[in-house]
């Protein structure tokens, strides 16, 4: 079991399972020369980036601009889509994600994902936490309990769901229920979180709360994020890589830490696109 | 155009679909009522329970009722594992067998359009002749399966098409296998609709006649197993309105019979239906 594509199970003996912090400068994720096709249309074209652990990366530029199929490649989500081809080389800590001997179901454990849309499954509330914990070979139910109380408690949902966790989870506000699918990731203990623009869908109150959310999981997680709010973007993250379409593909422009993205951008378009002149 | 014309234009849209639709209403409650008017008086525990006598002339559909019990039984679960698993095929797993869920989907669309007597003809050649079943419940059921499993398979593909392709994606990202999202979230979720085609296809079997005639027979005798022949309540209205004369009053009573369960199977299908929607938790 030591090959390098081998990814640790998740182990209901883990009791302290939050990822510890390694303030490391070393890239956690690496991709190079990234290449995305859906059939004959080319999405993404020579992607290299490399994102800090423990840090949050935006991820900006307009639609179109191949942000999201970036995403997708990192926990291999692209497999799901008919006529998809990824090339290139995407290294997360030890393993070769694109490697068909990694084992895309604990790849996925390990780096999760949250949605544009809200999309708790239409169980109820406690089912949403079970249902992957159990499929992730957790099946102690005093662990479960716990798992769900943590998780939720850690989204800020505890004090108002702990009543009726029983009852449906399409019955709470899309804030909730984004905060909810943001728990059902958490309770996996993920190192990494792809988050795709997580509070365009919301109103103002409920974005402010996830976006509150998100920062506090900086740290122990380490997090990607599209988005489209530059000024989301500016508060939040660490790192932004702006994304633009050229030559027909989608290809990064120019990848700096938030400062230097903002004040000192390098490239003619990434001025433009902050003026909001572009874009 | 004046306010003047379009009003006219109003009204003569309004009234031209009000008629459509009270046409459509009437022709049903004339044929309803017939049946209630002409059947009522032949219902009753006694016609329910006895045995046909004289050709079917007297007594009552017992048998006949146990024999398409029967059948429908035989139909169903051979149909609902079948039906269910080719439409998993193809709406969940197009992607590995495109070319082989097109000819599916082709074959289906053909077998749906078929006329009954052709899959009664086929059923006799195929299951009574062929593999020596005979004249039995067991090829009866085999045929009305072979019937309705269009039916079955294109409204449960409906179903898992119509979910959000945001549970593929969400369970997917949480790292779930393709087998236990399907287990455990896509055939929970797509059961209403399963459900109906179950219901639809329950509806179609339990009026079939021409698909039973050359494969269940009409022995109107109680049957003792799978094995013997046993006759349909539609098989038995033909035979007494076509063949028995004298026989009007107690094919009339027959009919209320399968149209009342008709009724209940829907009604029973609608409200499944219901709570499923409003509860709108699928397994607590």
């Amino acid at each position: 079991m030591n090959q390098p594509n081998t990814i640790p199970a998740l182990k209901p003996s883990d009791s302290k399972r939050t990822p510890r912090p390694h303030p490391s400068s070393e890239p956690f994720i690496f991709t190079e020369n990234l290449n995305v096709r859906y059939g004959s249309q080319q999405a993404l074209g020579g992607v290299s980036l490399s994102i800090k652990q423990g840090k949050i990366t935006a991820l900006v530029g307009p639609s179109g601009s191949g942000k999201t199929s970036f995403l997708t490649c990192l926990n291999r989500l692209t497999d799901l889509v008919p006529h998809c081809q990824v090339s290139g080389s995407i290294q997360f800590g030890k393993i070769d994600v694109l490697s068909p001997d990694t084992n895309v179901l604990q790849l996925r454990r390990r780096i999760g994902m949250i949605f544009q849309k809200p999309n708790p499954f239409p169980f109820s509330i406690r089912k949403n936490l079970v249902f992957p914990l159990r499929e992730h070979g957790i099946k102690d139910t005093a662990t479960i309990d716990a798992r769900i109380q943590e998780s939720l408690t850690r989204v800020g949902l505890w004090k108002e769901v702990y009543d009726r966790l029983d009852s449906s989870a399409l019955a709470l506000s899309g804030g909730q229920q984004q905060r909810l699918c943001i728990a059902r990731a958490l309770s996996l203990s993920p190192e990494v979180l792809l988050m795709d623009e997580p509070c365009s869908a919301l109103d103002p109150i409920s974005s402010g709360v996830v976006e509150d959310l998100i920062a506090s999981l900086r740290g122990p997680y380490t997090i990607v994020m599209v988005t489209h709010n530059l000024a989301q973007a500016r508060r939040m993250a660490d790192h932004v890589a702006l994304f633009w379409l050229q030559h027909g593909n989608g290809q990064i422009i120019e990848s700096q830490p938030t400062r230097e993205f903002f004040h000192h951008p390098q490239h003619k378009l990434t001025k433009e696109y902050i003026d909001g002149v572009r874009g | 155009m004046s306010s003047h014309h379009q009003a006219i234009q109003d009204k003569l849209a309004m009234g031209i679909t009000w008629s459509v639709a009270m046409l459509l209403m009437s022709t049903f409650l004339w044929l309803f009522s017939d049946i209630v008017i002409h059947g009522i008086s032949g219902v009753s525990w006694e016609f329910l329970t006895a045995r046909p006598l004289n050709a079917g002339r007297e007594g009552g559909i017992a048998p006949i009722l146990v024999s398409t019990a029967l059948i429908l039984m035989v139909c169903m679960a051979i149909a609902l594992p079948i039906g269910l698993g080719t439409a998993i095929l193809l709406s969940e797993l197009t992607h590995q067998f495109g070319w082989m869920s097109n000819l599916i989907r082709r074959s289906l669309d053909v077998l749906a359009g078929i006329p009954s007597i052709v899959f009664g003809l086929f059923g006799n050649a195929f299951f009574c002749i062929t593999l020596g079943l005979g004249f039995s419940i067991v090829s009866g059921g085999l045929t009305l399966a072979c019937m309705v499993l269009p039916i079955l398979i294109r409204s449960t593909e409906e179903g898992f098409r119509a979910l959000p392709a945001d549970y593929r994606l969400s369970a997917a990202a949480l790292g779930l296998s393709q087998a236990s999202t399907l287990i455990s979230l896509l055939i929970p979720a797509a059961m209403p609709a399963m459900l109906a085609g179950f219901i639809l296809g329950l509806g179609r079997a339990i009026a079939e006649t021409a698909a039973l005639i050359f494969t269940s027979g009409y022995v109107d005798r109680m049957p003792e197993s799978l094995w013997d022949s046993g006759r349909a309540l539609s098989i038995h209205i033909y035979d007494l309105s076509m063949n028995v004369p004298g026989g009007n009053a107690n094919a009339y009573a027959t009919a209320l019979v399968l149209i009342t369960l008709l009724f209940i199977i829907n009604a029973g299908a609608q409200a499944i239906g219901h709570r499923w929607s409003s509860k709108r938790v699928l397994v607590a």
